[in-house]
């Protein structure tokens, strides 16, 4: 069955509170009638696994928007301010620019940087009352977090709570259809995490010694000319801002889910063992990235759907998290699914999959063994309060009591 | 004893977390272990070691890692004899791509060419399997013990 643009489009009504709370159900319709759908003139929306980590990775599939998508009269483009990162970069520059950090989040390195969340977590605790609500999301989710990424980075904390609001700020004008006043909004969040880490950085540049961080190696590097100004900034705006806010949201999600399943907190307390596995579906279930986007460089063919170069595809996380034909039941939380029916896409894929998802991944991992470990019960203490747009989650409050 | 040299190429430390495995495989049969990222190894020690195990990821367009790309450029400018040199070979790579784990097999090519024998089957672990590129290691390792000179 094939459908007209407008007929396609409706079925993801992207700006739509509903659907943004619960995209789920839209996306499960929308595959019944077809695994690709064409939803405005040259962009395009694939919702099967397959397809998405086939597809999603090929060398074509670019990641720089062709000039051709820029909306006149709004410039520049917030993202712009990441031109000089692995964000927007392709190969060849892309290899130059992921080799900056690599040494820095190994397998090995994030033995070393985990035992730092888990001190920092520990001293959070332990500013606990008895009792208290506590807001799990900023307090144990971002705070560790963050406080680990600025050690690899040896930076300082800085004004963590105006830095996570000032990304999600800038974030906004990802979404598929923005509307009015974002653009500004936008722009004003990235000039102030950029002016926030330029002063910072600038500090370090003209200290004494230097620091002994990943800030520290981009600097030294500047130094011998091998890097520009702009590319040690938005490297280091790029790593200091994410460190707290993504892991945050899979963290807190482990909360919500503590909360709800007490059996599955008492099993993450007594297994240790299936701890990587927990927090792998706790990610598939809980994207923060909802959409990955690319544009092919070639025509290509994606289920018999002739999709010419130079258009958008939408690759939506959530749809290929859950596509019944690789996961059973793929609403319920399962971390005993088999190896080949858990991999998810929450990470990315491919050459731009996320640099720090190892250290992502055992943050969670630290954080939810801690509270398993200590306490026999959480508690929603209110109801969780997100925020969302069709590109993006985070939560804004999660008050818990720990008992 | 034998000693049994891991030489590791990495960019983001799998390579190396491979090479600690298969030191640690060895080193539990009671070989006498050397592990070593490809920047500290001269290509002048390489005639001298006996049992000398690559380990190497490929990364860019089929490239080399960075830190093994100069050890290759320099067996090719220095040319050394190795037909004494009995050797290993793991890869780590991502079938996605059409260069799916071409580093370990440029280091092959070379260390052949210069008349080095190959033990055992070059292993080629995918990033887009499932199988941990540690399990791999394992059982790759535990063949290539079979394969070790009593
Ligand atoms: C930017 C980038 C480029 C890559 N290019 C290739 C490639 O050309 N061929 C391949 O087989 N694997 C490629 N890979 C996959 C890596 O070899 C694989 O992830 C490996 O496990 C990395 O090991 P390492 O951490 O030791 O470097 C690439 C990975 C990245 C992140």
């Amino acid at each position: 069955m094939s459908l007209t643009i407008e007929e396609a489009s409706a079925l993801f009504p992207w700006n739509d509170e509903k659907f943004r709370a619960d995209p789920y159900p839209a996306y499960e319709r929308a595959r019944a009638i077809a695994p690709v759908h064409r939803t405005t003139e040259n962009t395009y929306v694939v919702l099967n696994h397959a397809d998405t980590t086939h597809n999603a990775k090929l060398p074509c599939m670019r990641i720089a928007e062709p000039p051709s998508f820029a909306t006149a009269g709004e410039h520049p483009h917030p993202w712009t301010a990441f031109d000089n990162t692995v964000l927007s970069k392709d190969a060849p520059e892309h290899t130059r620019m992921r080799r900056l950090t690599n040494r820095w989040l190994t397998p090995k390195m994030i033995g070393t940087w985990a035992r730092l969340t888990h001190d920092f977590t520990v001293e959070a605790l332990g500013r606990l009352a008895p009792g208290e609500v506590v807001d799990a999301h900023f307090d144990l989710g971002v705070m560790p977090t963050h406080l680990t990424m600025c050690r690899i980075l040896d930076m300082p904390v800085g004004d963590v709570e105006g830095m996570f609001w000032a990304l999600w700020d800038a974030m906004l004008i990802n979404a598929t259809a923005p509307g009015e006043g974002i653009h500004a909004r936008s722009l004003a969040g990235m000039n102030f995490m950029f002016a926030e880490t330029e002063r910072y950085v600038r500090e370090k540049q003209s200290a004494e010694e230097p620091g002994n961080g990943l800030v520290d190696e981009l600097l030294a590097a500047h130094g011998r000319g091998e890097l520009t100004w702009r590319e040690v900034l938005e490297t280091t705006v790029l790593l200091y801002m994410s460190g707290g806010p993504n892991p945050a949201y899979l963290i807190g999600a482990g909360f919500k889910l503590f909360a709800e399943r007490p059996d599955l907190m008492a099993e993450f307390r007594e297994k240790p063992e299936i701890r990587e596995a927990f927090v792998n579906e706790l990610a598939r279930l809980n994207p923060v990235e909802l959409i990955i986007t690319r544009f092919p460089n070639e025509d290509i063919e994606i289920q018999d759907v002739h999709i010419p170069a130079g258009s958008c595809i939408k690759y939506p996380i959530g749809a290929a998290n859950r596509d019944p034909a690789v996961f059973e039941n793929p609403n319920n939380f399962d971390h005993n699914r088999p190896p080949e029916a858990s991999r998810n896409l929450t990470f990315g894929l491919g050459t731009h999959a996320c640099a720090g998802q190892l250290l992502a991944r055992a943050e969670t991992s630290v954080i939810l063994g801690l509270i398993a470990e200590r306490y026999s019960s959480v508690e929603l203490a209110g109801e969780p309060l997100e925020v969302r747009t069709d590109r993006l989650v985070a939560f804004d409050k999660l008050p818990v009591r720990l008992s | 004893m034998t000693v049994v040299h891991v030489l590791y190429g990495t960019e983001s430390g799998n390579a190396e977390m491979v090479a600690d495995d298969i030191a640690a495989a060895f080193g539990d049969q009671g070989y006498e272990t050397v592990t070593a990222e490809l920047t500290d190894v001269e290509v002048s020690d390489l005639a001298a070691m006996q049992i000398a195990v690559f380990v190497s990821s490929t990364y860019g367009e089929g490239g080399l890692p960075e830190t093994a790309a100069p050890f290759h450029d320099a067996l090719l400018t220095e040319r050394p004899d190795l037909s004494g040199v009995r050797f290993a070979a793991f890869g780590l790579g991502d079938s996605i791509y059409e260069t799916f784990n071409n580093a370990i097999e440029t280091i092959r090519t070379a260390l052949l060419e210069l008349g080095a024998e190959q033990i055992g089957t070059t292993a080629k672990h995918d990033a887009a399997s499932t199988t941990p590129a540690t399990e791999l290691a394992d059982a790759w390792a535990r063949e290539l013990l079979t394969l070790m000179p009593a």
